[in-house]
C-alpha cells in the first residue's frame, strides 16, 4: 500500500443558505481545495461525492462544474458518516494504486432537502419510530445511561455545548459564532430530557472538500503534505451483543483499527474531531476512542482536557453543534479542521503543537443495529 | 381505550405483539436453540453465536425500565410531553412509550399493556407499571 497525503483543502461557510442550493456550494468546496493544493482539475483522476439528499450522480455535477469529468467518480451514502467514506474511497484508491490525484467531497443543502425544517425521519421500517422515537430520543436514552453508569449530571451534557461554542465563536465558517452559558444551555428549550435545543446540532447547508494524491506526487505540489497514517470504517454491531448504550463496539473497533494501522498510541493524539450531533454522545466517544480510561469519560471532561487548551481538544472546530450539520459535508469536513490543525493554520483556535489528529464520524440508525457505521482518519503533519 | 378495543383494532404492524384479554402484551420473539438468545422482532439467523435454528418463542408483559426520556417535541403518533423509555424484556432492550409513570427511575418493574396510536386506528404497545398481585 502507498501512502497517501492530503494537499488541499476547502470549506464553504455553513449556514442556512436555501439560496445557493448543492451545486454552488460543493463546486465552491472544491474549487476552494484545488487553489489549497495548486492543482489543475485536469490533473484529477478519481473523485468520491457523498450526499443523501440530493439528486442522482451528484459526485459527477458537482465535478463538471469545476472543470473535471471523464474520470473514475464514486457517489457515496452512510448516513452522518458519509462524507469521511468519501474520504476513505479516495484514500483507499490512492492507496491500492488505482489513481494518484484525487478529490473527496461532501455537500448537503439540508435546507432545500425533502426533510427542510423536519426532523430526519425514521426508517420507513421502524418500529421505533411509530412508537414515539426520534433521533434526539435515541440520544437522550444514552445520556440517561451515561447519568446511571458514569456519574454524569444535566451541567455535563450542557458543558459539551459550551466546549463547542467557545471553539465554534472562532471558526468564520460556523453558523454560530457566539459562545453560550451552561445556565443558557440549560435554560433552552427541552427537547428530549436531558437533552435541551443547545445541546442539538442544527440542520445546515454547506461542502467541504480535499485533494488527495500518492505521497510521491505530493512532494511536487508542497513541502508540508499532511500524512494520512490510516483510516477505518467499521458497520454498526448488532445490538444485542452492545451491553449497554454507553458505547460502540464500531466505535472501539474503528478506532482499534485506526490506531493499529497507524502504528500509534490513544495517548499521542494532539487534536480530534468528532460526531457530537448531540452533547452527550461526544462523551461516549472519549472511552470508546481510549483518550481516557474505561470509566473515566466524566472526570475526563471535567478536567477541561477536551477543551481548547487542554491536553487533547476535542472538536476545536466548535463541531456540530456550533459549526452546524450539513449530514453528508460534516465528514469531509471534520479531516479538513484536523488538517488545518496540523498545518498551524487554525488560527485563534489552533491547538499547539499538534502533532497527530484523529477524525471521526459516526452515522445511521439502522433497526436491530448500535449505529450504521463509524469511520476514523488518523492524520499527521 | 375501552376495555374491549384491543381485541379489534388492527396491530400497526402484522406478526409482532398478541394481546391477552387483560390488555397485557407478549412480543412474538424467536429463541435460538443453541445459544437461547432471544430476538424480537422474530427473526432467523442467531447474531450471537450464528445458529441457525431458531423457535417462535413470546417474551414479557413483565419488564424492567433501563434508560428513559421525556420526549417535549411531537413525533409521529404522539403528542407532547410523554415519557418514552427502553424495557428490559428478557433481558432484550424493548423501546416503547410509558404510561403512568411518574416518577420514572431505572430498573422500576413494569408491564407490555396494549396502547392506542396516533388517532386511536391502529394498536400498539407500551409500558405501565408492573400490578402488584
Amino acid at each position: 500500500m502507498r501512502e497517501v497525503a492530503i494537499i488541499g483543502i476547502g470549506q464553504t461557510r455553513f449556514g442556512k443558505m436555501p439560496e445557493r442550493g448543492f451545486r454552488e456550494l460543493g463546486q465552491e468546496a472544491i474549487r476552494l481545495a484545488l487553489a489549497d493544493a495548486g492543482i489543475d482539475p485536469r490533473k484529477v483522476q478519481g473523485g468520491a461525492c457523498s450526499r443523501l439528499y440530493i439528486d442522482i450522480a451528484t459526485g459527477q455535477a458537482l465535478f463538471s462544474g469545476t472543470g473535471i469529468a471523464g474520470i473514475e467518480v464514486t457517489n457515496v451514502e452512510n448516513a452522518c458518516a458519509g462524507g469521511s467514506t468519501a474520504v476513505r474511497t479516495v484514500w483507499k484508491d490512492i492507496a491500492h494504486g488505482e489513481y494518484d490525484i484525487g478529490v473527496a467531497v461532501g455537500v448537503e443543502s439540508m435546507t432545500t432537502s425533502p426533510i427542510a425544517g423536519k426532523m430526519i425521519p425514521p426508517a420507513s421500517d421502524d418500529i421505533e419510530g411509530q412508537l414515539g422515537n426520534a433521533v434526539p430520543v435515541t440520544f437522550a436514552l444514552i445520556a440517561r445511561r451515561l447519568m446511571e453508569m458514569r456519574g454524569a449530571t444535566a451541567e455535563d451534557f450542557a458543558q459539551v455545548s459550551v466546549k463547542a461554542h467557545q471553539a465554534g465563536a472562532l471558526n468564520p465558517k460556523a453558523q454560530y459564532r457566539k459562545e453560550v452559558t451552561i445556565e443558557e444551555v440549560l435554560a433552552s428549550r427541552m427537547i428530549a430530557d436531558p437533552i435541551t435545543l443547545l445541546q442539538c446540532c442544527p440542520n445546515t447547508d454547506g461542502a467541504a472538500a480535499l485533494v488527495m494524491c500518492s505521497m510521491d506526487v505530493a512532494r511536487r505540489f508542497t513541502a508540508n503534505p499532511i500524512r494520512v497514517l490510516s483510516s477505518s470504517l467499521v458497520s454498526g454491531g448488532f445490538s444485542v451483543n452492545q451491553p449497554d448504550l454507553i458505547s460502540y463496539q464500531c466505535g472501539r473497533e474503528a478506532a482499534r483499527r485506526a490506531y493499529e494501522g497507524a502504528g500509534v498510541d490513544p495517548a499521542d493524539i494532539g487534536v480530534v474531531e468528532v460526531h457530537d450531533a448531540f452533547a452527550p454522545e461526544e462523551i461516549v466517544h472519549y472511552e470508546d476512542l481510549g483518550l481516557c480510561a474505561p470509566g473515566e469519560c466524566i472526570e475526563f471532561l471535567r478536567s477541561g482536557a477536551t477543551a481548547l487548551g487542554g491536553r487533547v481538544p476535542v472538536n476545536p472546530s466548535g463541531g456540530l453543534l456550533s459549526l452546524g450539520h450539513p449530514l453528508s459535508a460534516s465528514g469531509v469536513r471534520n479531516v479538513c479542521e484536523i488538517v488545518q490543525q496540523l498545518r498551524g493554520d487554525a488560527g485563534p483556535r489552533q491547538v499547539e503543537g499538534a502533532k497527530l489528529g484523529l477524525a471521526q464520524m459516526l452515522g445511521g440508525a439502522v433497526s436491530g443495529l448500535e449505529a450504521g457505521a463509524c469511520c476514523i482518519h488518523i492524520l499527521a503533519r | 381505550m375501552s376495555e374491549r378495543m384491543h381485541l379489534n383494532t388492527e396491530h400497526f404492524r402484522e406478526d409482532l405483539f398478541r394481546v391477552s384479554s387483560d390488555g397485557t402484551v407478549r412480543l412474538l420473539a424467536s429463541r435460538c436453540a443453541d445459544c437461547g438468545q432471544v430476538y424480537f422482532p422474530r427473526t432467523t439467523i442467531c447474531v450471537a453465536c450464528g445458529g441457525t435454528e431458531l423457535a417462535d418463542t413470546e417474551i414479557g408483559p413483565d419488564a424492567e425500565l433501563f434508560s428513559y426520556s421525556r420526549v417535549h417535541m411531537p413525533t409521529l403518533n404522539f403528542k407532547p410531553p410523554y415519557l418514552a423509555g427502553l424495557g428490559l424484556v428478557e433481558g432484550l432492550r424493548v423501546f416503547a412509550p410509558v404510561i403512568d409513570v411518574n416518577e420514572p427511575a431505572v430498573g422500576m418493574k413494569l408491564e407490555l399493556k396494549a396502547l392506542a396510536l396516533g388517532d386511536g386506528s391502529k394498536l400498539g404497545y407500551a409500558f405501565y407499571p408492573r400490578r402488584t398481585v
